[in-house]
C-alpha cells in the first residue's frame, strides 16, 4: 500500500472513525452520503475496505443477522492503530494545506 | 420476513461466496432507506449498486491474515453457471466498453435496427388494425351483395327492395340475407333539442343474423305489434344522450319526427354497418299489410338498400357468387327494360367499407416496409462484418493468449446482443410514437367501428423476436469468421492488413439492392408528396380567408317538399342579412371540396348511348356564392334574384368547362343534367366564371357546372359565412343563432373554418405521403450507411495496396478513380434497376398520387440527384482516406 491515503480511503476511514462500534458497509455509505452528498458504490466501498484490512489499517468481524437486511449478517470494521496514525497524518497534511485559505477559496468565483 | 426486491434475489444467485451476504445485506438495508425518498430514484440506485456489487471481488474471501500471498488462480476447469456468468459479465463489460469506443458505428447499428423495427411494427399494426375481422361470429361468412354497373364502373349500388325479397325467397347458399340503409336521423327526446345521429334502417332479423343480441331490452321482431314503431340505440348514444339510464328501454323518443319506442340498447363497440348508433326496422315484403304512414316513416326516401348476408356452412363465397349471378335482378326481368349491363356482386363484408384500394395500398406499404427491414438487417450484417474485420488483430492476440474459439464467438455475440436489445428498445419507442401519430392524423377519420389501430403487441413481439434472431444469426457469421482466426497468419501479416476476413460480393450486391429499393420508395413518396402538394396548394383562386362553414340537413318530416326547403333558405338568408354584415351563402359542397360528378347532355350534340355522355362536377349554389368567394364572371352573368324556383332554368360553367365542351362562348347554349332519359329541364348557360382551381384533373382545375340551389333544392347543404372583423367563435355562434331562430329543431354540424375544412379534406393523403416519405428517407439513409460501410471497409483493406501503388508512383487521382469506379458501378446498377422498378410500380400508385403524373420527370430527377448526392457524401470519407494513403506509413508497418 502506498504511503499516502487516497481520497476514498480517507473518507472511509473518517466514516469508520465517526461510526465507532457501528461501522459496517451500509452505515459507511450513509455516513459519506450524509456528509458529502456522494453515493458511492457499496462494491467500491468494500474493495477499499478489503485493501485497508489487508494492510492492517482496520479489522473486521461478522455481526448478527437482522430482518431489515433479509436475514443477512453485517460485517463490522474497527480502526487499528496503524490506520488511526495514517488518518491522523493525512488529516494533518490536509489541514496544513488549507490553513488560511478558506476565505480566499470562497472569494474565488 | 421482509419481501426482497426481485432484483436483489437475482443478485443473490449471481454473487456467490461469503461476501455476497454482507454486501447484499448492506444494499438491502440502504435500499429500504432510499425508498423513503423516492421509489424511482431508489430503484435506479439499487440497479447501480447491484451492478457495481457484481464486479466487487474479495482479495481472498475471509482471509485478511494471508494478505501478502498472491491470490490463488482459479483452476481453469471450473465449470458451472457461476463461472459462466462471471466470464459473461466480463464479456458484457468489455463489449460495452468497445461499443462505447466505436460509438458512431454502434449508434448507426442501433439506429438502423430501431428504425427498421419501428417502421415494420408500425406498418403491421396499421395494416392489422384496418384489415381486422369483424367482431361477429364467423366473420368471414359475412358478405355484401351489390350491383355493379359494368359500363359506368359504378360499384356497390343499392338493391331495390323488391329484389331483396325475391332473392331472400329464392337463394339457397346463404343462411339468410338482410337489407341495410344508412342514413342520418334527427333524434329528440320528446321535449329536447334534436341531435343528428348516424343510423340505419335494417331488416328486423339483421342482428340475429350477425349473432349480436342487444345489451338491454329486445331485438326487432319480424312483425311488430300494431302501433309500435321501435328503435334500437347504440351504446355510445345511450351513454351520451341518455346518460346510460337503465330504464331507457320503453322510453318514447322522436326520430325524424316520428314517435318511436326504444326497445333495446346494443352492446359497447357495436356500430353496424359502419359506425351507426341508431337503428329502425327496414320494412320490406308485403307493404299493404301496414299503414301507409308506418311504411314511409320506416324508410323515408329509401327505395333500395345495401344487402348483406351470411354464407351458409358448407358453401363458399364463390358458391354464393355464382348463385346470385344466376338469380340476376328479378325486378328487371319482369318487363322493365334492361338498360345497362350489370352484375350482381357478392364480396366479403369488410370489402365494402375497406376497399380493394386500401388493401392494395396497405399490402404495398407492408411489402416495402418489410424490404426496408430486410435491408436494415443486411446493413447491420455489413456493419458487423466491418467491425469484426477491423478487430482481426485484437481477436488474434486474444486467441494467442489462450482464448478459445467459443469464448471469442461469445464475446462477439454478446456485443451483437447488446445492440439488438438497444435496437429493440428504440424500435418500440419509434413504433409507439408513429402509431400514435397515425391515430391522431388519420385514425379518427376512419369511422368504421371494428377498426382499432394500436401498437399490436403480438406484432411488436414478433418483429422484435425476428430481428433479435436475425441479428444474432447475422452476428453469428462474423462471430464464427472472426473467431476462426489464424493467429500466426494474422500477426505475421503485420499491422498493415486489417483483417483476415474477406469482403464478398454479397455485401456489394446488398448495396445495389438498397439503392434500387431507395429509388422505388423515393419515387413513390415523391409522387405522393407532389400530388398532396398539388392538392393543398392547388392554386386556389377563390377567397379562403375568414370563412366559417357548417352543414345542415333538412329532414323530410319538417320539410316535405322543395317549396318548404327553398322557404327555409330564404328565411335564413333574410334573417342573416337583417342582423349581420358579411355574406351568407348556401352550397352543396364547398369550393375546394370534391363535388359530385354527373353525366350531362349538350343540346344539339347527338349521343348514341348513355356511355357517350360527358360528365362534370356539379355544384348547387345560392346566388351569393360567387360574391362570397370572389369568383368573377368572365362572360355573361352569375346567378341573381331572377333565378328562383320558378324562374328560367339556368346554369353557370367555369372556364375549363367552356374550353372542354364548347368551341366558342357557351353563353346561350343549353345543357341538361342526367342521362338520355333524364326528366331534368334543359338549362341555359348564362355565364362563364373563373376556374375554382379546385380538385386537380390532369394537372388542371376540373371542369365544373353551377346550378341555382333554388332550382334544385338540396336537403343537405353547407352554410358558409364570410366574417371579416369577427372572431371565428362569434361568427359560428351567429350562424347557429340565425339557424335556430328560423327552426329551433335543426341541428348544425361539421362546423369549421373553410381553411380547416380544406386541410381536413386531405389529411389522410398527407399522412400516407409522409409515411411513404419517411420510409423513403429511411431507405436512403440505409443505402448511405451501407455504401459507407462497404466503401470504408474496402479502402481500409486495400490501404497497403494503395501505399505500395503510391510508392510506385501512382498519383492520388489514380487511387481515387480506382475507388470511385467501384462506387459508380454499384450506384449505376442500383439506379438502373431502381428506375426500372419505379417506372413499373408508379402507375399502380395512381390512386394515391392524386393526379400527379406517374412519370413526372421532376420527381425522377430529384430522386436521382438526391441518391447520387447521398452516395457521393457517403463515399467522401473513404475516398479521401484512399487519396491520402501514405506510402511511408503503410510500408513502415510491414
Amino acid at each position: 500500500m502506498p504511503k499516502n491515503l487516497g481520497q476514498l480511503e480517507q473518507f472511509i476511514l473518517y466514516a469508520v472513525l465517526a461510526l465507532g462500534r457501528d461501522a459496517y458497509g451500509a452505515a459507511i455509505h450513509r455516513e459519506i452520503q450524509d456528509r458529502t452528498g456522494r453515493s458511492i458504490l457499496i462494491g467500491a466501498i468494500y474493495t477499499v475496505l478489503d485493501r485497508l484490512e489487508q494492510h492492517a489499517l482496520i479489522e473486521s468481524e461478522m455481526g448478527e443477522p437482522t430482518a431489515e437486511r433479509g436475514g443477512r449478517r453485517r460485517k463490522y470494521y474497527t480502526l487499528l492503530p496503524e490506520g488511526a496514525a495514517r488518518l491522523r497524518q493525512a488529516h494533518r497534511e490536509h489541514r496544513a494545506m488549507v490553513r488560511g485559505l478558506d476565505k480566499r477559496l470562497e472569494r474565488l468565483t | 420476513m421482509i419481501r426482497q426486491p426481485l432484483f436483489l434475489r437475482l443478485l443473490e444467485r449471481l454473487i456467490r461466496g461469503p461476501h455476497g451476504e454482507y454486501v447484499l445485506g448492506d444494499i438491502a438495508e440502504e435500499y429500504r432507506r432510499m425508498r423513503r425518498t423516492g421509489q424511482t430514484a431508489a430503484r435506479w440506485w439499487l440497479f447501480r449498486q447491484g451492478m457495481g456489487a457484481m464486479f466487487y471481488r474479495t482479495r481472498e474471501s475471509g482471509s485478511a491474515g494471508e494478505s501478502n500471498k498472491p491470490p490463488a488462480r482459479r483452476p481453469a476447469v471450473v465449470k458451472g453457471t457461476a463461472l459462466f456468468f462471471e466470464t459473461w459479465i466480463q464479456d458484457l463489460r468489455f463489449g460495452i466498453r468497445l461499443l462505447w469506443r466505436d460509438r458512431l458505428v454502434t449508434l448507426t447499428i442501433v439506429a438502423t435496427l430501431s428504425l427498421g423495427i419501428g417502421a415494420t411494427a408500425t406498418m403491421y399494426s396499421i395494416t392489422r388494425g384496418i384489415l381486422r375481422d369483424l367482431p361477429f361470429d364467423n366473420p368471414r361468412q359475412l358478405v355484401t351483395i351489390g350491383i355493379t354497373q359494368v359500363e359506368q364502373n359504378v360499384r356497390d349500388q343499392d338493391v331495390p327492395l323488391i329484389d331483396l325479397d325475391e332473392w331472400r325467397r329464392a337463394q339457397t347458399t346463404m343462411v339468410d340475407i338482410a337489407g341495410m340503409a344508412r342514413q342520418a336521423f334527427h333524434l329528440a327526446p320528446i321535449a329536447g333539442a334534436p341531435v343528428r345521429v348516424a343510423g340505419a334502417a335494417v331488416s328486423p332479423w339483421s342482428f340475429r343474423l350477425l349473432g349480436v343480441p342487444p345489451l338491454l331490452g329486445t331485438d326487432f321482431r319480424e312483425h311488430e305489434a300494431a302501433g309500435v314503431d321501435p328503435v334500437i340505440i347504440g351504446h355510445q348514444l345511450w351513454e351520451n344522450v341518455f346518460a346510460s339510464a337503465r330504464d331507457v328501454v320503453g322510453h318514447t323518443v322522436r326520430v325524424d319526427g316520428t314517435l318511436r319506442t326504444v326497445i333495446g340498447v346494443m352492446p359497447d363497440g357495436f356500430g353496424f354497418p359502419r359506425a351507426e348508433q341508431l337503428w329502425i326496422p327496414l320494412i320490406t315484403g308485403d307493404r299493404r299489410s301496414m299503414s301507409g304512414a308506418t311504411a314511409s316513416s320506416a324508410m323515408p326516401g329509401t327505395q333500395g338498400a345495401a344487402v348483406f348476408g351470411r354464407v351458409a356452412p358448407g358453401f363458399s363465397i364463390q358458391d354464393a357468387r355464382s348463385e346470385f349471378a344466376t338469380l340476376g335482378r328479378p325486378s328487371q326481368i319482369d318487363g322493365s327494360l334492361q338498360v345497362r349491363p350489370e352484375i350482381v356482386e357478392v364480396q366479403p363484408f369488410a370489402h365494402r367499407f375497406v376497399g380493394d384500394d386500401a388493401n392494395a395500398l396497405l399490402y404495398t406499404m407492408l411489402a416495402i416496409v418489410s424490404s426496408v427491414l430486410l435491408i436494415a438487417c443486411a446493413n447491420v450484417t455489413n456493419l458487423l462484418l466491418v467491425r469484426a474485420a477491423a478487430r482481426g488483430r485484437e481477436l488474434a492476440i486474444r486467441a494467442a493468449l489462450g482464448s478459445t474459439q467459443a469464448r471469442l464467438s461469445r464475446q462477439l455475440l454478446t456485443e451483437t446482443l447488446i445492440m439488438a436489445i438497444l435496437g429493440s428498445v428504440g424500435g418500440v419507442i419509434c413504433a409507439v410514437l408513429a402509431v400514435d401519430w397515425f391515430k391522431t392524423t388519420v385514425g379518427h377519420r376512419i369511422e368504421i367501428f371494428w377498426i382499432a389501430i394500436d401498437v399490436d403487441l403480438a406484432v411488436l413481439g414478433f418483429v422484435i423476436a425476428l430481428t433479435a434472431l436475425s441479428t444474432l444469426a447475422v452476428g453469428l457469421v462474423p462471430a464464427m469468421r472472426g473467431a476462426r482466426v489464424d493467429v500466426s497468419q494474422t500477426l505475421k501479416e503485420g499491422r498493415g492488413t486489417v483483417s483476415p476476413i474477406r469482403m464478398g460480393n454479397v455485401t456489394r450486391l446488398l448495396v445495389v439492392a438498397e439503392i434500387a429499393v431507395s429509388v422505388v420508395l423515393l419515387v413513390a413518396s415523391g409522387l405522393m408528396v407532389r400530388g398532396v402538394l398539388g392538392l393543398s396548394m392547388r392554386d386556389v383562386r377563390f377567397q379562403t380567408g375568414d370563412v366559417v362553414t357548417a352543414r345542415v340537413r333538412l329532414a323530410a318530416f319538417d320539410y316535405p317538399d322543395d317549396q318548404a326547403i327553398v322557404r327555409w333558405y330564404d328565411r335564413v338568408e333574410r334573417q342573416w342579412a337583417e342582423a349581420h354584415a358579411g355574406q351568407l351563402t348556401f352550397t352543396s359542397s364547398l369550393p375546394g371540396q370534391p363535388a359530385g360528378r354527373r353525366a350531362f347532355a349538350i343540346d344539339g350534340v347527338p349521343y348514341a348511348q348513355h356511355a357517350d355522355l360527358p360528365a362534370t362536377s356539379l355544384r348547387f349554389v345560392s346566388p351569393t356564392f360567387f360574391e362570397a368567394f370572389a369568383i368573377h364572371p368572365t362572360s355573361g352573368r352569375v346567378f341573381d334574384e331572377r333565378d328562383t324556383m320558378n324562374g328560367r332554368p339556368v346554369a353557370v360553367v367555369n372556364a375549363r368547362f367552356a374550353e372542354l365542351h364548347f368551341d366558342g362562348d357557351p353563353v346561350g347554349r343549353r345543357v341538361r343534367i342526367g342521362d338520355l332519359t333524364s326528366s331534368e329541364p334543359w338549362r341555359e348557360v348564362v355565364g362563364v366564371v373563373d376556374d375554382l382551381g379546385t380538385t386537380l384533373d390532369e394537372g388542371r382545375a376540373a371542369a365544373g357546372m353551377f346550378i341555382p340551389l333554388a332550382q334544385s333544392p338540396a336537403r343537405v347543404v353547407t352554410v358558409a359565412v364570410r366574417h371579416e372583423g369577427v372572431s371565428v367563435e362569434n361568427a359560428t355562434t351567429a350562424v347557429r343563432d340565425v339557424v335556430s331562430a328560423v327552426d329551433p329543431n335543426l341541428p348544425l354540424y361539421d362546423t369549421a373554418t373553410l381553411e380547416r375544412a380544406l386541410t381536413d379534406e386531405i389529411a389522410p393523403q398527407r399522412t400516407f405521403a409522409i409515411l411513404f416519405g419517411a420510409f423513403g428517407a429511411l431507405a436512403l439513409a440505409l443505402a448511405a450507411v451501407g455504401l459507407y460501410g462497404t466503401m470504408s471497409f474496402s479502402v481500409l483493406q486495400r490501404q497497403r495496396e494503395f501505399g505500395v501503388r503510391r510508392a510506385l508512383g501512382a498519383r492520388s487521382l489514380h487511387l481515387v478513380t480506382n475507388v470511385t469506379r467501384s462506387v459508380g458501378l454499384q450506384l449505376g446498377i442500383g439506379l438502373a434497376i431502381g428506375l426500372g422498378l419505379a417506372v413499373l410500380v408508379a402507375p399502380l400508385l395512381r390512386d394515391f398520387t392524386f393526379g400527379a403524373d406517374p412519370r413526372d420527370p421532376l420527381v425522377f430527377a430529384v430522386v436521382l440527384l438526391t441518391l447520387s448526392g447521398t452516395a457521393a457524401c457517403a463515399s467522401l470519407v473513404p475516398i479521401t482516406r484512399a487519396a491520402r494513403a501514405d506510402p511511408m506509413r503503410v510500408l513502415r508497418q510491414e
